[in-house]
């Protein structure tokens, strides 16, 4: 553990980069960045972050049993969102509400099926 | 050294090892915070993507200039707390013997100014966030019987605002706890009790509110600038 690293000066430098940040992330709001918006704010807020658990928050220096708890703890939330959007990311929307679907689609089917007339080859695809 | 070796529990071999323990311990605590929140943020994501325009009709109702003071007030308390962290390591480092007492004693005292400060800080930010949700109730954002919005997402921006007072107010109860383990610590300080071991407490006190903080980096971009 270095003592610039647990220094005034160390913790200042760390607090005026944190708040220079919030500036930017502030800033990059009123910025026109179209789909980089999210991106930008989350990965200047991950930095943040970062920030304060390797310096206010000694991570930097701490014991592997915590890395290892902290790198798990990461994995898991990632788990928990990145599976979770997986799902209703890739739903389409005229196959959200199955009573309509059944409707628009098996529907016109079955009685087309019945009637004897063939199925068109869009209908079973979808 | 000889003080230190004193405050050992009995399960310990050194105070090392107490101390390793105790952050140990703490991290754990913060991992099942970060599951605990992150319910709140995938129930975010989720809505997000299915509703974004709502999402921003909702969060352009919400005060930037406050969101990005209160930030600032937040990252502000967490260094006085990596401050009060760093003097309470020094007061029990310190090994003079003539003037031990006297320096332990000053260290004492800057230690409990900072923390002091820290909850300062904390009360800040939540009157700023009171002040906020004043607004937000006089201005019908308040979900609910009372909720108005004149546009045509209006359940989809209620929805926004279930998010917005869910999040903010479960990280404010964090800051409220945060705030009363501080102003307890500081009170033991004062009447000359101190915990058995006082740096490895005020260590992961501060642990913990740099925590909450790291919430809030994430929250406001998320709530505020959408």
């Amino acid at each position: 553990m270095s003592n610039l690293q647990r220094s005034i000066a160390g913790y200042a430098v760390v607090l005026v980069a944190l708040l220079c940040l919030t500036a930017a992330t502030t800033a990059a709001h009123f910025l026109n960045l179209g789909p980089w918006h999210l991106p930008v704010a989350l990965s200047i807020a991950t930095f943040k972050g970062l920030l304060v658990a390797l310096f206010f928050m000694h991570l930097l220096g701490s014991m592997r049993l915590i890395w290892l708890s902290v790198g798990v703890g990461i994995l898991w939330l990632a788990l928990l969102i990145g599976l979770t959007l997986t799902d209703y990311v890739t739903r389409r929307p005229h196959l959200r509400d199955w009573s309509t679907a059944r409707s628009q689609i098996v529907g016109p089917m079955i009685r087309s099926a019945r009637l004897g007339s063939q199925v068109t080859t869009d209908a079973i695809i979808i | 050294m000889s003080s230190e070796q004193a405050i050992v529990s009995p399960q310990f071999v050194s105070i090392a090892q107490q101390r390793d323990a105790a952050r140990l311990g703490i991290w754990a605590f913060l991992i099942t915070e970060v599951m605990f929140f992150g319910g709140m943020f995938c129930g975010y994501a989720i809505y997000r993507h299915a509703y974004p325009d709502a999402f921003t009709a909702g969060s352009h109702k919400l005060n930037i200039v406050l969101g990005t003071i209160n930030t600032a007030v937040l990252i502000g308390s967490s260094f006085t707390m990596a401050l009060a962290v760093r003097a309470a390591q020094h007061g029990t480092e310190r090994p003079r013997a003539g003037q031990f007492a006297r320096a332990r004693n000053s260290q004492g005292r800057r230690q409990s100014l900072l923390l002091l400060a820290t909850v300062a800080a904390g009360a800040l930010f939540l009157g700023i966030k009171t002040f906020e949700y004043y607004t937000d109730y006089t201005e019908h954002l308040v979900p609910g019987s009372h909720f108005q919005f004149a546009a045509t997402w209006l359940p989809q921006v209620e929805l926004f605002f279930v998010l917005y007072f869910a999040m903010t107010g479960l990280h404010a109860v964090h800051m409220a706890i945060g705030m009363g383990v501080i102003l307890v610590l500081v009170m033991r300080q004062a009447f000359g009790h101190p915990p058995r071991d006082n740096y490895a407490a005020i260590e992961v006190t501060g642990l913990y509110w740099h925590f909450v903080d790291v919430i809030w980096i994430f929250l406001f971009p998320l709530l505020y600038l959408v």
